[in-house]
């Protein structure tokens, strides 16, 4: 069946088995240009933001909606992990300016307003901006959503109410979404999961942590879907030292790799836009460390829970302190994700 | 690669802090001993200590929401202005208690 629905980021809505990614895309259906795009999130969610963007490029003005709004999603989370800024925020403007078009036409099908809802609170919501009204997404949103995007708006919905500091609430909606799925969705499962491993490191339950982590690698790891885990490490509080490090050192380095580069760019677009001033000068430990003594954790237990001595932790945190130029411990929250 | 290092004098007390040049942050940064395992005492016998270490059992606090660290008890003074070290003012944990306590002990 070849629908226009199809064309809407097609390999997140993809149901397929671990390993068979590229297969699945090969293999997809879609009206033109639906295939395209799906390799363009092949490309971005393996690591390979400079192939992912050059696959978009050619949708980012299509009359097409659903291909220019997959495009411009695409597009500006691939160049934020080039560090391309101005190339990011030119994409994140295509999209504001579609989703204000699609509000403004009172005929637009529903299914359209739902795509762009899905598209303008993914980018707001994933680079920690204000939303409107204080909400991730109206049911009635969700519901016009196809299976796959439906999950991953579980995601950004759980990711908000994570920001908000409702752990509990957002492990919820991680829980109910995981358990309505017909059949596996590795993009939206990997990025449920990696929310569920922030939730239970913000609510000191490492153990728990570290298991949701290595249930998003067993999904990840044979179709190389690196993307996420570097996009989210200053969030999942040293679970990726913890867990991949030892075991995985090549994957590890790679997924570093992905978080300087992400992380750079992501800041410059979060740090002017909200104010924060999110440390940009720290290597990933020394973050994952700071981030864990800001919230209050001991040395002691930083130490048992990345597997390191506490006079390691300790040396970090002087660095720390003097990079930041923060004079007491109680002063980092201010450079630190929520 | 050249070295580098500040000196400290407070109270008393002399020592040089090296320091090492970080590339990511593109500024030198001191390199601080473990001030609990090799200690630096001022003239009057009081302990210099770094802001982030943890508190000892004599601590106090003005804060409610407190971080169990020297640099947010209420017995650290900062040696200078911006600087991450400082004294503990705590006379329980001056050298000649200290001292006291050692011998108390081995008695």
């Amino acid at each position: 069946m070849k629908n226009n629905d199809s064309v809407f980021l097609p390999l997140i809505n993809s149901a397929f088995q671990p390993g068979h990614c590229l297969e699945a895309v090969q293999k997809l259906e879609t009206a033109s240009g639906g295939q395209d795009i799906a390799m363009g999130e092949y490309h971005y969610f393996s690591g390979r933001p400079e192939e992912a963007a050059k696959e978009m490029e050619p949708y980012l003005a299509s009359p097409d909606t659903a291909l220019r709004l997959s495009a411009c999603l695409v597009y500006a989370y691939a160049n934020l992990a080039m560090d391309h800024i101005r190339l990011a925020r030119h994409a994140l403007t295509e999209i504001e300016k579609t989703v204000a078009d699609i509000n403004g036409k009172e005929d637009a099908p529903p299914e359209q307003k739902a795509m762009s809802a899905f598209v303008s609170t993914t980018a707001a919501v994933l680079l920690h901006l204000p939303l409107k009204n204080n909400r991730a997404f109206e049911p009635t949103v969700v519901m016009l959503l196809p299976p796959g995007l439906r999950f991953f708006s579980c995601y950004v919905q759980a990711h908000y109410a994570y920001l908000q500091e409702e752990y509990g609430k957002s492990l919820g909606i991680v829980e109910t979404a995981l358990a309505f799925q017909p059949q596996v969705y590795p993009i939206p499962t990997i990025y449920l999961r990696l929310v569920a491993t922030m939730d239970y490191m913000a609510l000191k339950n490492s153990e728990k942590a570290k298991e949701q982590l290595l249930l998003a690698w067993e999904l990840a790891r044979p179709d190389g879907l690196i993307e996420a885990f570097g996009e989210h490490h200053g969030l999942l509080g040293g679970v990726l030292e913890a867990t991949l490090k030892k075991d995985y050192p090549e994957d590890f380095k790679q997924i570093i790799n992905i978080t300087y580069s992400f992380s750079g760019g992501w800041r410059k677009v979060h740090n002017p836009d909200t104010g924060h001033d999110v440390a940009d000068n720290l290597t990933t430990t020394e973050f994952a460390i700071a981030m864990l003594a800001a919230r209050g954790w001991t040395y002691q237990e930083i130490s048992s829970h990345m597997g390191c001595t506490v006079n390691t932790v300790k040396a970090h945190m002087k660095s720390v302190m003097s990079k930041l130029g923060v004079e007491q411990k109680s002063d980092l929250k201010k450079h630190m994700l929520k | 690669m050249e070295t580098k290092s500040r000196h400290y004098e407070f109270e008393g007390a002399i020592f040089d802090i090296p320091m090492y040049y970080d590339e990511l942050a593109q500024m030198y940064i001191e390199e601080y001993r473990n001030f609990n395992e090799n200690p630096v005492w001022t003239e009057n016998g009081c302990p210099i200590t770094h802001t982030v270490e943890e508190a000892c059992p004599f601590g106090e606090w003005d804060k409610p929401e407190r971080f169990n660290t020297c640099g947010e008890c209420r017995f650290y003074r900062q040696i200078a202005p911006h600087a991450l070290i400082g004294v503990c003012r705590q006379e329980k944990r001056q050298w000649a208690n200290k001292i006291n306590m050692q011998a108390m002990r081995q008695s």
